[in-house]
């Protein structure tokens, strides 16, 4: 699905957020939102606010007052604190509280309930749980459950493995490539975190001075340390090792996973 | 050195499930020690038993007295907390008043406010902050404004809980590298909790805490070598630590090198 912002001019609370913004993503694909901004951008893509000036359209539909509604069951964002995106005491009365507003009818509710469930790796015990009795981890997964639940094209995920452990940051890596390849969905990850972009997301896009937009091939950006630079953005460890040995001269190549490194390493060295 | 923070044979419970039993921990005064654990492992709980916010039996020695609820507002003045959750914790709309208040609490003099504000502002990195409202700031900035809050007092513990959430990792080793600083030159006495090794690596000391018990402790480095135990525990090795074992590993190279530049010269100059 194609997401075309078009003109965006956004205040909030006085200050200008983006000033004719322009920018045009397709999908599906995993999409790397880094810079000044994010937040604010995830939640005008969401139609959780709206923008005072220009047009988003997602696919077909352009967002107007008339078709909010339909609009936002495309889309669906995974906020970066829990407290933000939950309202009701069980996991199970939130899944039903936003199906129901949606207007699902009840022998779909279960199925979308425990159908979402088991694509995050989450068991129905969960359904009477208290969001807040969970651990930030588990927290993070139903988040995504609630995302899924009406079957949105794209998903939008606010730093989602900031509270995460290790174990935690790699299933939800898992869990996102397989959104994108089996169910076809795009997906936009907000994140400082270049290490955590760089091995998943295909595409990057920077954000800066409310309407500068550096949109490009992930691996191209990430390799490109003076642009970086520019916009205050870490290169990857795994670039930045490459990119020093080839400065003296080393042929190395760019790797996303550390073990390849080591091979690619072990071959360049006089032993 | 004495001990400043005192655990001895804790057991505890939340809602049912045992965190802690028959746990025990000293903290020397003046050392700079750092716990790190997968989420769940008791590093909250164990940071509000230290802080007071849990009270709990005989069990937790803060300097000379025991943490009761008697003992609390004393243990307030020596202790600075960060807590990980920054969500409804500040009372006032400007970043200046939020720091400004518990100065004003200490009955401190508006001209010495100003100046200690001034000057832990410029430590945390939040100088250009303290104009702003605090409803427009980042949450990693909310973050920085409760650092700087917690250390304002010039407090003799530090107990931060998780507090580099959202901060990339050269954000995170300048600020260990900073209360590196603080620990040596005020020596202030520092636990720092995280899930995440790369914030141990400028401490004196890291316990691995696991399922509510201490799995390996020893130097940062020393512990960082136990590659297997600790991916087991669902840790993930800093990228030098882990780049120098594997190559260690292949021969390729002899020790653990932390610096990127240095560890690509030493290969191929």
């Amino acid at each position: 699905m194609e997401i075309v912002l078009k003109n965006i001019t956004y205040r909030y609370h006085d200050q200008p957020i983006f000033t004719r913004l322009n920018l045009t993503l397709s999908g599906p694909k995993i999409i790397g939102l880094m810079g000044e901004n994010k937040t604010q951008l995830l939640n005008l893509i969401d139609a959780t606010k709206i923008s005072d000036k220009g047009s988003i359209t997602l696919g077909k539909d352009t967002l107007s007052k008339k078709n909010l509604s339909s609009f936002r069951r495309k889309v669906a964002l995974v906020t970066q604190e829990v407290k933000d995106q939950f309202f009701m005491d069980t996991i199970e009365d939130e899944m039903r509280f936003l199906l129901t507003t949606l207007k699902y009818k009840e022998d779909k509710i279960e199925e979308r309930i425990t159908g979402s469930l088991k694509i995050v790796g989450l068991n129905d015990r969960y359904r009477q749980r208290n969001i807040l009795e969970l651990s930030s981890s588990e927290q993070k997964l139903v988040q995504l459950a609630v995302a899924l639940l009406y079957n949105p094209k794209v998903i939008l995920l606010d730093e989602p493995m900031i509270y995460l452990d290790y174990p935690n940051k790699r299933r939800l890596l898992r869990l996102l490539k397989q959104l994108k390849e089996k169910y076809k969905k795009t997906i936009i990850i907000a994140s400082n975190d270049s290490n955590f972009l760089y091995p998943i997301v295909e595409e990057l896009v920077i954000l800066h001075h409310q309407k500068g937009v550096v949109q490009g091939d992930s691996n191209t950006l990430f390799q490109d340390s003076k642009k970086l630079a520019k916009y205050g953005i870490e290169v990857p460890y795994l670039v930045d090792f490459t990119n020093k040995a080839k400065e003296l001269n080393v042929r190395l190549s760019y790797h996303k996973d550390i073990r390849d490194i080591i091979k690619d390493i072990y071959k360049h060295v006089d032993r | 050195m004495k001990d400043i923070i005192r655990i001895r044979n804790l057991d505890y419970a939340y809602s049912k499930e045992k965190v802690f039993s028959s746990f025990s921990m000293n903290i020397k005064e003046g050392s700079f020690i750092s716990i790190v654990g997968p989420n769940k492992s008791g590093k909250t709980t164990l940071i509000k038993l230290m802080s007071g916010l849990i009270v709990n039996k005989d069990q937790v020695i803060l300097g000379y007295h025991f943490l009761t609820k008697n003992h609390l507002s004393e243990a307030a003045i020596d202790l600075g907390v960060v807590l990980s959750d920054i969500e409804n914790k500040f009372l006032h709309d400007e970043v200046y008043d939020e720091l400004a208040f518990p100065l004003e609490n200490l009955n401190c003099p508006p001209k010495t406010i100003k100046k200690r504000i001034l000057e832990v502002s410029e430590q945390i990195g939040i100088t250009d902050l303290l104009d702003k409202r605090i409803e427009r700031l980042t949450s990693v900035q909310k973050r920085k404004l409760f650092f700087a809050i917690a250390l304002l007092h010039h407090p003799k513990v530090l107990l931060l809980d998780n507090p580099f959430v959202g901060l990339t990792d050269t954000e995170r080793r300048k600020m260990t590298k900073f209360l590196k600083k603080l620990n040596e030159q005020e020596n202030t006495t520092i636990v720092l909790t995280s899930n995440q090794l790369i914030d141990a690596l400028d401490s004196d000391y890291l316990y691995i805490l696991n399922q509510g018990q201490i799995a390996i402790e020893g130097k940062p480095l020393v512990v960082m070598k136990e590659d297997q135990l600790l991916t087991k525990i669902g840790l993930e090795l800093p990228f030098m630590v882990d780049l120098s074992l594997k190559l260690q590993f292949y021969e390729i190279f002899d020790k653990i090198e932390l610096d990127l530049d240095r560890m690509v010269h030493t290969l191929w100059k």
